[in-house]
């Protein structure tokens, strides 16, 4: 069992594994991230926890969960036991939500599977918050993963359960199911030919909500958007699933239709725009996340439509991933300022750039 | 053409009385607003105005008194969940539970949980009877404000029949949330 995250993510081949890097629709659907809510009867929600309460929501949590056994790569971590920035990993590889890793105090935890890829966030904004994460397109095969948990989780847990209303969570908005399903998806082409809008406009009809690149409450950058359901209540799970699930294709077909057209303007465009990102990402000498995620989001669709044949999709989401600030000071193993960060990714993309084979 | 007071005759009739007794029986009066006021009449002002009144008063009263409330658990009030949209407990989906289900309505467009499997259903089954208790209170919560509307709505179109049977199913619906909570303590 691993006391730190860090030796995880040290294996940088394997680094954007999480993303998908082939199977049907991978070059549009880059992730599935499905969580549940819920919240243990006989304490108050998170709002209400002073740090007494929330300190025996913590330890009662931890004990039960260090009792589950989904493989042998797991781990209990307590936030307060990490470095600042072994809490940026967790957050930069999706295990931890953005509002756990930086908004919320006081004491609060993580138990994941690696090889599972299951996290179960305790004290976030509802007592628990179980999820799973997988490349692609494959939301069946991740919910009967999840589902799992929850039960395992159930046995040793009780969870707060109204007979009229489900799962009760602290925000009337997950209540029910507590089901969040979060499809990423990379829409590139949409945005450049601004009919993005347009799947804003169709997905809020559906009741399906847009998020950006970390979920809730984080912007649209490098044209990664999640769309996921808005509605967690009078619905059974598989069917919640089921209307995200019927929407994907029709949203995948659009960014087909939309690429094909624009990558046949040879010289023009999008094309010019690709090798552009490609030329400043393997020369820069310096360069911000911002920066390299956007343009990363350029080679990714450069990889996915051929205009970039020597450039393995793979290779693209590594580069995703390490090169946010976290992972950044990991490959330079140890802790960096603004500057001296944005100098070693720029140093990190050039070289795994211009050697994409290794 | 004008109608006369059916009293004095010389008056136009401005008043229009539907009486109408517990056995049925009804009686309509067309009166002038003196004749209406000086005969003492158990109803002398139009019952539009008297309805639509006692209607907007018993509304505010309900949304005050929700207002104020506060979860005896965790001491949170509907105000503070509308400041901050999170709930402090699990009971205050009971507490606030008038607010709750409109709330839900618009948000997810349902305001019940639909289990999916049988560890759901079996959970469901043994949820502490107190709570169906309350649902079934809230359902006639509902019902009494669906009834107070149509109310409302029978009065403005004058059909006084329809009117006064709303009324004694009104009547005897508060009659029993009142008594549910007695009970309830």
């Amino acid at each position: 069992m691993a006391d730190a995250p860090r030796d995880w993510f040290s294996a940088h081949a394997t680094a954007g594994n999480w993303m998908a890097s082939e199977g049907p629709d991978h070059d549009v659907v880059v992730t599935t991230r499905i969580r549940l809510a819920r919240n243990v009867t006989g304490f108050p929600f998170r709002s209400r926890l002073d740090k007494a309460r929330a300190l025996e929501v913590e330890a009662h949590l931890a004990e039960r969960l260090k009792s589950l056994d989904l493989a042998g790569d797991q781990a209990y971590l307590r936030l307060s036991e990490l470095s600042p920035l072994d809490v940026e990993l967790l957050f930069e590889r999706h295990w931890i939500s953005k509002d756990l890793a930086r908004e919320l105090d006081g004491p609060r935890g993580v138990f994941f599977s690696r090889s599972k890829n299951v996290s179960v966030m305790v004290n976030e904004e509802d007592h628990l918050r179980l999820q799973i994460l997988g490349p692609g397109r494959n939301p069946e095969a991740l919910l009967d993963q999840l589902r799992e948990v929850d039960r395992l989780i159930g046995e040793r847990v009780a969870y707060s359960y109204h007979p009229r209303f489900g799962y009760l969570t602290s925000c009337p908005t997950n209540v029910g199911t507590g089901l969040r399903i979060s499809v990423m998806l990379h829409l590139p082409a949409l945005v450049y030919s601004k009919e993005i809008e347009k799947v804003f406009d169709a997905a809020a009809k559906m009741k399906l909500a847009v998020r950006g690149y970390h979920g809730e409450g984080t912007s649209y950058v490098g044209d990664f958007f999640q769309v996921s359901n808005q509605v967690t209540l009078g619905k059974s799970v598989d069917r919640l699933l089921a209307d995200v699930a019927k929407v994907l294709p029709k949203l995948i077909d659009w960014e087909h239709d939309v690429r094909r057209t624009i990558t046949k303007e040879r010289g023009k465009g999008l094309e010019d725009r690709v090798w552009r990102a490609f030329g400043v990402l393997s020369n820069a000498r310096r360069i911000t996340s911002q920066e390299a995620l956007e343009l990363l989001s350029l080679l990714r669709l450069g990889a996915c439509t051929g205009l970039l044949q020597n450039l393995p999709l793979k290779v693209v989401n590594e580069l995703l991933v390490l090169s946010q600030p976290a992972h950044v000071q990991l490959l330079a193993g140890k802790e960096l300022d603004d500057e001296s960060r944005d100098i070693a990714r720029a140093d990190y993309i050039r070289h795994r750039l211009t050697a994409p084979t290794n | 053409m004008t109608e006369f007071c059916q009293r004095c005759q010389k008056e136009a009739a401005k008043v229009h009385v539907t009486e109408i007794d517990k056995d049925g029986s009804k009686a309509l009066l067309h009166l002038c607003e003196s004749c209406a006021k000086g005969h003492g009449l158990p109803i002398p002002t139009p019952p539009t105005v008297l309805a639509v009144f006692k209607e907007l008063v018993d509304k505010a009263n309900t949304v005050s008194r929700t207002r104020d409330r506060q979860c005896p658990e965790c001491g949170t009030t509907f105000a503070e969940f509308k400041a901050k949209g999170r709930f402090g407990c699990a009971h205050d989906y009971d507490v606030f539970l008038a607010r709750v289900v409109p709330l839900l309505d618009r948000v997810h467009g349902a305001t019940e949980h639909v289990a999916e499997s049988g560890a759901a259903v079996a959970k469901k089954a043994v949820a502490d009877k107190a709570a169906a208790d309350r649902t079934a209170a809230d359902a006639s919560a509902q019902e009494l404000r669906r009834l107070r509307k149509d109310l409302q709505r029978v009065v403005k179109s004058e059909a006084y029949e329809e009117a006064a049977r709303l009324r004694d199913r009104i009547q005897v619906l508060e009659r029993e949330l009142a008594e549910g909570h007695q009970l309830d303590g």
